[in-house]
């Protein structure tokens, strides 16, 4: 009788899960939120040139399909875009994509090499307009010119803190 | 009075929902922290052929921010994870990383307002170092947000 009436009176304690799945599910969502406005951004893919750096002199220096340069014009704040030497007719990087995909078009390699080279006083957003051009037009393989590292570095001025 | 037979009380078990969302509610908080480290706040250049794969994280990379910095008399500063550096602090910890993967991959977030002299020499150092892989970060056209 005392057993039975001790397993009768037994109780189980269930815990009440609904308010901490109110309390995640906020939390959940603000972090959803935050990471989605930090991943706004996506990336251009380049390469560096294979001639410099360990292992580089072995390499055999190949001329590329295309060399697109940007040069800063005395006196002006344009960019002149240049192909293969030549300055484009009409200097805009639309132009320059066009260019590209009727390359492309007429049976050139999108694995070929895209070298962009650019000199130093050169907007920043150019070159990457410069290689966003590249990618619309279907460019796989686009690397960007730059002159040895050593002496970047030992040129470069000590910042100080 | 009789209960009726079928009368059945409906417990809904919360327990595998609860499990798989501090599943999610973890990895978010993580992903959320490592941008926030990685990512300074700067105006991007904009683009139309962002590739958007690349900016998940996928693979070992090492983010580099550059930013004007007038305060400071230069051109631009060097940061990262939310540490200004020296240029050549920068290029040190290039190098170390590089030795440390062989496939690394560097991430250049610069605004969109500076020259490409200042960028330069993070590339060059980066060839010099064994670096082939880079990416330039940028907003979507139309979409300026940093």
């Amino acid at each position: 009788m005392t057993r039975r009436r001790q397993r009768r009176f037994r109780s189980t304690a269930i815990p009440n899960l609904a308010p901490m799945v109110d309390v995640v599910m906020v939390i959940l969502v603000f972090f959803m939120l935050g990471t989605s406005f930090a991943l706004s951004e996506g990336l251009l893919a380049t390469r560096l040139p294979t001639q410099i750096g360990p292992g580089g002199g072995a390499r055999v220096a190949i001329v590329p399909h295309v060399r697109i340069s940007l040069v800063r014009v005395p006196g002006d704040d344009r960019t002149a875009i240049c192909v293969l030497g030549l300055p484009l007719p009409e200097q805009s990087f639309s132009a320059l994509r066009e260019l590209l995909a009727e390359k492309l078009a007429a049976g050139a390699d999108p694995l070929g090499r895209v070298t962009v080279s650019a000199d130093s006083e050169v907007a920043y957003a150019d070159l990457v307009s410069a290689l966003d051009a590249c990618a619309q037009a279907g460019m796989r393989n686009v690397q960007i010119a730059v002159t040895g590292g050593a002496a970047v570095m030992d040129a470069a001025p000590e910042a100080d803190d | 009075m009789r209960r009726p037979l079928h009368a059945t009380v409906v417990d809904l078990n919360l327990a595998p929902m609860v499990d798989v969302m501090m599943c999610l509610l973890i990895f978010f908080m993580l992903a959320t922290k490592m941008v926030e480290r990685a990512h300074s706040a700067i105006d991007l250049p904009s683009a139309r052929a962002i590739n958007y794969a690349d900016a998940g994280g996928r693979g070992e990379r090492m983010v580099i921010n550059i930013r004007p910095a007038p305060a400071r008399g230069e051109d631009a500063e060097y940061v990262i994870l939310e540490k200004v550096m020296t240029l050549k602090d920068v290029l040190d910890l290039v190098q170390r990383r590089r030795r440390a993967l062989a496939d690394l991959h560097c991430v250049i977030r610069a605004d969109r307002g500076l020259v490409y002299g200042v960028v330069e020499p993070v590339l060059a150092g980066c060839a010099d170092v064994g670096v082939r892989r880079v990416s330039f970060s940028a907003v979507p056209e139309g979409d300026d947000r940093s």
